[in-house]
């Protein structure tokens, strides 16, 4: 695409370099020919021509995504397009007939322009424009005409999303990494332990072992997650459309989760309106969104607090709300919850013992099912999730 | 005749953009340092150094020799005397970013004070001012100057804040004493920069109008020189 989209700009800058010389020799010679009648109307479609040839290329130009900046051997600016005003915060107007020089304020991509004039080589490399997030692949090749060096032509391929992508990802290694690390680390320290002599010690070993559990039972739920998630992620999970009766569905999460209900006097309440509460979605993916927040709404809760959960649907859409009376969420960092890995503070999943991908998860399900999820929160007062899926997913 | 002045004074323009990059890229580099905690970008920042010292005495020479030979007038004068200030004006920015790194370097060995937000926003308002007074400078605009010098007000607003802020960390523990007052440093040198932008903005103001604009000056005195 982008090799494309060189050759285009390459063949457009050229063109537009040769019938700019062309306009000129014409212009030249119609100075010279002034006066002389006959020529006139020969030299007028000549000019016409070559102004539409023009004409021409500028359009093609101007409609590329890409930045195009020709310039001759002087250093001078014969072509900017649009898109290279914009990623320089420019305009257009006061590009042309400048020194290149002038115009960039990065030492890095003068340096690279001027080396191309001077070797009248191609060359290649990434910047990033000073100020600004953006991120350039700059392309810059010599343009010659009947074997004369008319200058050089750069194209700048915006390339900012991908290095944020380059960035999450080796962000996303990073992070799997050490929390696969973690709980690995532990359990080969008490298996030493246990091998060094431990195992003997009757008081202690069965402390040992269930540690070494609790650490395996941790990793497996990672991997599980994990899974999941990429299985969602790359959308080779498939959905099915079935009726979910959500009020059934919470009951047999609450079930699960019933131990740490009780050890944290937690009070549920729902309200769902209509009832039977039933729609049609994806039942295991339905269990899976309402698993992981009636998790959260545990863990993050406080001591004899509130969970409620509420639905309720029109022709449209089906509204879930999932509330609790926990330590909140800070404003700064309701919007990156959904986050694989994001932390709110340090030491608060270590406490909970979350893989810190759930709620990554619980958004990948209900953007599947066309959906949305997102979170408010006061600091000490709890948070609630509001989710919404269009009828019918 | 005529044409070859002019070819001096575009290659001299050129010069000084170069090193304006340059002096730029170092600003950023001092605060990438600072912000990220990378120690290495110290070492770039000092590297830098030496291409700027060795620029600004080039370009010195340069103009020295051309209002020597050319004896220029008018409008070409005020360009050539505010080329020369220019120049002194982005070797004081580049000197400030080394402050900025070696203060830096200092804060590394510690652990951070505070999550550091105004000193970055003052940075990225500095470099902002810079890379629009060289704009001015290039496209001669009076207008995008004058708004440079009234961004200074910003930052020595920030500047205050930042004092004030730091202040009661000190206030509250004697072992912040130090880095806060590293921080209150760097926050001056920021300041300093945003002064120098101020100064290539007035500039530019004298090359395009003819009038100075310094220290308020063009309130009291009469029309424009010529």
């Amino acid at each position: 695409m982008t090799a494309l989209a060189a050759v285009l700009a390459l063949a457009a800058a050229a063109a537009s370099i040769v019938s700019f010389l062309l306009l000129r020799r014409v212009r030249a010679l119609e100075r010279s020919l002034a006066g002389d009648r006959g020529a006139d109307e020969a030299l007028g479609s000549q000019i016409q021509a070559a102004e539409e040839a023009r004409n021409r290329t500028f359009a093609i130009l101007e409609s590329m995504a890409e930045g195009v900046l020709v310039v001759d051997p002087e250093h001078r600016v014969l072509v900017a397009n649009s898109a290279l005003a914009r990623a320089i915060g420019s305009e257009k107007a006061r590009l042309e007939g400048r020194y290149s020089w002038e115009i960039f304020r990065d030492a890095d991509i003068n340096e690279m322009i001027d080396d191309a004039l001077k070797r009248r080589r191609a060359l290649e490399g990434e910047h990033s424009i000073p100020l600004s997030e953006l991120v350039f692949h700059i392309r810059v090749s010599p343009v010659f005409g009947a074997g004369e060096f008319l200058g050089i032509v750069a194209v700048f391929f915006d390339v900012t999303k991908l290095k944020q992508l380059e960035k999450a990802r080796s962000e996303f290694v990073a992070n799997v990494s050490h929390e696969l690390k973690t709980p690995l680390t532990s359990i080969m320290g008490f298996v030493e332990t246990l091998k060094e002599g431990a195992i003997d010690d009757a008081a202690n070993r069965m402390r040992f072992l269930g540690i070494i559990e609790d650490h395996s039972k941790k990793l497996h739920r990672l991997i599980e997650d994990l899974l999941s998630l990429s299985r969602v992620e790359s959308g080779a999970r498939e959905f099915k459309s079935e009726p979910v009766d959500l009020e059934a569905l919470l009951r047999q999460t609450l079930l699960s989760f019933e131990r740490a209900i009780e050890a944290r006097r937690l009070k549920v309440e729902s309200r769902f309106s209509p009832r039977p509460f039933v729609f049609r979605a994806d039942a295991k993916a339905m269990e899976e969104i309402l698993s992981n927040l009636v998790d959260n709404a545990i863990k993050y809760n406080r001591e004899g607090g509130r969970i409620e959960v509420a639905g309720s649907m029109d022709a449209a859409a089906v509204r879930i709300e999932v509330r609790d009376t926990g330590i909140g969420i800070p404003e700064a960092d309701l919007s990156r919850v959904f986050e694989r890995f994001y932390r709110v503070e340090k030491s608060r999943s270590k406490e909970s013992g979350g893989s810190g991908l759930g709620l990554s998860i619980v958004k990948h399900l209900v953007e599947r099912h066309g959906g949305t999820i997102r979170a408010e929160s006061r600091e000490n007062e709890g948070t609630v999730f509001h989710l919404s899926l269009p009828r019918g997913s | 005749m005529e044409r070859h002045f002019d070819e001096e004074l575009k290659d001299l323009k050129q010069r000084l953009l170069r090193m304006a990059d340059v002096a730029q890229e170092m600003i950023g580099l001092a605060v990438r340092c600072l912000v990220e905690r990378e120690p290495a970008r110290a070492e770039d920042v000092f590297r830098l150094e030496e291409t700027v010292n060795r620029s600004e005495v080039e370009i010195e020479d340069s103009v020295l020799k051309l209002l020597a030979l050319r004896q220029p007038i008018a409008r070409d004068l005020r360009l050539l005397t505010a080329i020369l200030k220019i120049n002194n004006d982005l070797e004081r920015v580049a000197d400030q970013a080394c402050n900025i790194s070696e203060t830096a370097l200092y804060l590394l060995k510690e652990p951070p004070l505070k999550p550091l937000i105004d000193i970055p926003h003052m940075a990225g308002l500095a470099q902002k001012m810079i890379k629009n007074s060289l704009e001015a400078f290039v496209n001669q605009d009076a207008a995008l100057a004058k708004e440079v010098c009234l961004d200074d007000d910003a930052v020595d607003r920030i500047n205050d804040q930042v004092f004030r802020e730091l202040l009661t960390y000190m206030m509250q523990d004697p072992k912040a004493v130090q880095r806060a007052v590293d921080l209150i440093l760097i926050s001056r040198n920021l300041e300093r920069i945003a002064d120098h932008a101020t100064n290539i903005s007035e500039d530019v103001i004298f090359i395009v109008q003819g009038k100075n604009v310094k220290h308020h000056l063009d309130e009291e005195t009469g029309p424009p020189a010529h």
